[in-house]
């Protein structure tokens, strides 16, 4: 006891201070560690969730990325494809109308042609009515006489016949 | 009137000779028959203000930290790490994490005390043995058998407690006494009573370890603050940087036995 006392050892005085450690370990406990390491606790869980989310995400990306070149690729192609087959018909079109362009000119040239010449026919029709008239005419005052008309008439048209 | 008042006023000049180191913190009052010394003073006051900031702090912890919220943070993330590596067992770092984490922080806090301006020379005067001596204010309460003791003691009988819980009474206590009629006979024996006794002698190590430390640190900034006080106002300051290590150190040392203690009593004795 003597030994306790001269290093200062006092009974109260330990217990005091034993009661004092353990309200602060108590105090820390309830009021720092546990929440501190629930929290810390709980952030890693976030954090480790969303890296796996991000993982998730990266490697859906990555899918649509390539899905969607695949089908960009095709959607050209088929594009080509359409743009071609529509030249080819574009093509086609023109050459038949052509076609029938001309042949509808042609038609025309020889209708005209038709025309011409049966305008020309009844042309040298009536110029030749027209001459006979002229020609009696002039072989009646050439000849300065009156025959009977009937004979008149026919000696013309021989006449004429003959040219 | 001036010239007595002058003569009234006792000027009292610190010298060497003046400098009383006493093994035993000095009381600087009484409650009744319960003495307040100054450790007792300086444990109340560092308790409530690890109390009072801690409590501050975490008031509103947030999921994104800020501030001071970081420092605590990193400091218990430390303090986890550390006794991660020793337990490997995340369930139990959390079970022995209050102790371990309180007996470091509280430990390297009134260590650290002892470097605050103004220890030793800040103080009521006193009459001892004849001389008229300071009574400091400050002592580092590492610097009082009774604070040293008190953790020690929590310490020992924590770790006695964990073995007995996890273990369970039987397989506790059969690491200390083994049958003399077993394999190694005698031996085995002798071998569980002296790991009974050190149990006993680790109260005294951790005790006397931190309080010689810690009592040694102060004298010896004492010393040297009275060598040369003047002019070679320098010289405590090497000392001061020695005495925040010391401080650390022995904090970790007090935790990390503790740890090593508490997890050693959970691993059952293996039969020979």
């Amino acid at each position: 006891m003597d030994l306790l006392n001269k290093l200062g050892i006092h009974p109260t005085l330990l217990l005091a201070q034993i009661i004092n450690f353990l309200i602060l370990m108590f105090v820390l406990y309830k009021f720092v560690y546990n929440p501190v390491l629930n929290l810390m606790e709980k952030r890693e869980k976030k954090i480790k969730k969303s890296l796996d989310k991000a993982k998730e995400i990266d490697e859906k990306l990555e899918k649509i990325k390539i899905d969607y070149d695949k089908k960009m690729t095709q959607a050209k192609k088929e594009a080509l494809k359409i743009l071609e087959e529509a030249k080819n018909q574009a093509e086609k079109e023109r050459e038949a109308s052509l076609q029938k362009t001309k042949k509808e000119v042609a038609e025309i040239i020889k209708k005209a042609k038709e025309q011409i010449s049966l305008e020309k026919e009844k042309l040298v029709e009536e110029a030749k009515d027209d001459l006979d008239k002229i020609v009696i005419l002039a072989v009646e005052k050439i000849l300065d006489q009156r025959l009977d008309k009937e004979i008149n008439n026919k000696t013309v048209q021989e006449i004429i016949k003959q040219v | 009137m001036i010239k007595k008042r002058k003569k009234k006023i006792k000027y009292f000049y610190m010298g060497i000779k003046d400098l009383v180191i006493s093994i035993s913190p000095e009381p600087i009052f009484h409650i009744g028959s319960f003495p307040i010394t100054n450790t007792t003073i300086v444990t109340l006051i560092v308790s409530l203000l690890i109390m009072i900031v801690s409590v501050l702090i975490t008031k509103n912890l947030k999921m994104k930290p800020k501030g001071a919220q970081n420092v605590l943070e990193y400091i218990i993330e430390a303090l986890l790490s550390m006794i991660d590596g020793v337990t490997k067992n995340r369930e139990q770092s959390r079970k022995f994490f209050p102790l371990v984490a309180t007996i470091f922080i509280f430990v390297i806090l009134i260590n650290w005390i002892e470097i605050v301006p103004g220890l030793g020379t800040v103080g009521i005067k006193e009459m001892h043995h004849g001389r008229e001596v300071v009574v400091p204010f400050i002592r580092s309460s590492a610097a009082d058998l009774n604070v040293t003791l008190a953790i020690a003691l929590i310490s020992v009988f924590s770790v006695q407690f964990v073995g007995i819980s996890v273990l369970g009474a039987r397989k506790y206590l059969s690491k200390f006494f083994i049958s003399p009629f077993k394999k190694p006979y005698f031996i085995g024996t002798f071998v569980g009573l002296l790991e009974l006794i050190s149990e006993f002698s680790k109260i005294i190590s951790f005790s006397f370890r931190l309080f010689g430390n810690i009592f040694a640190g102060e004298a010896l900034l004492m010393v040297a603050l009275f060598l040369l006080p003047y002019i070679f106002n320098i010289l405590p300051l090497p000392f001061l940087f020695l005495e925040l290590f010391v401080g650390f150190i022995q904090a970790l040392v007090f935790s990390m036995l503790t740890l090593v203690f508490l997890k050693a009593a959970t691993i059952e004795h293996e039969d020979h």
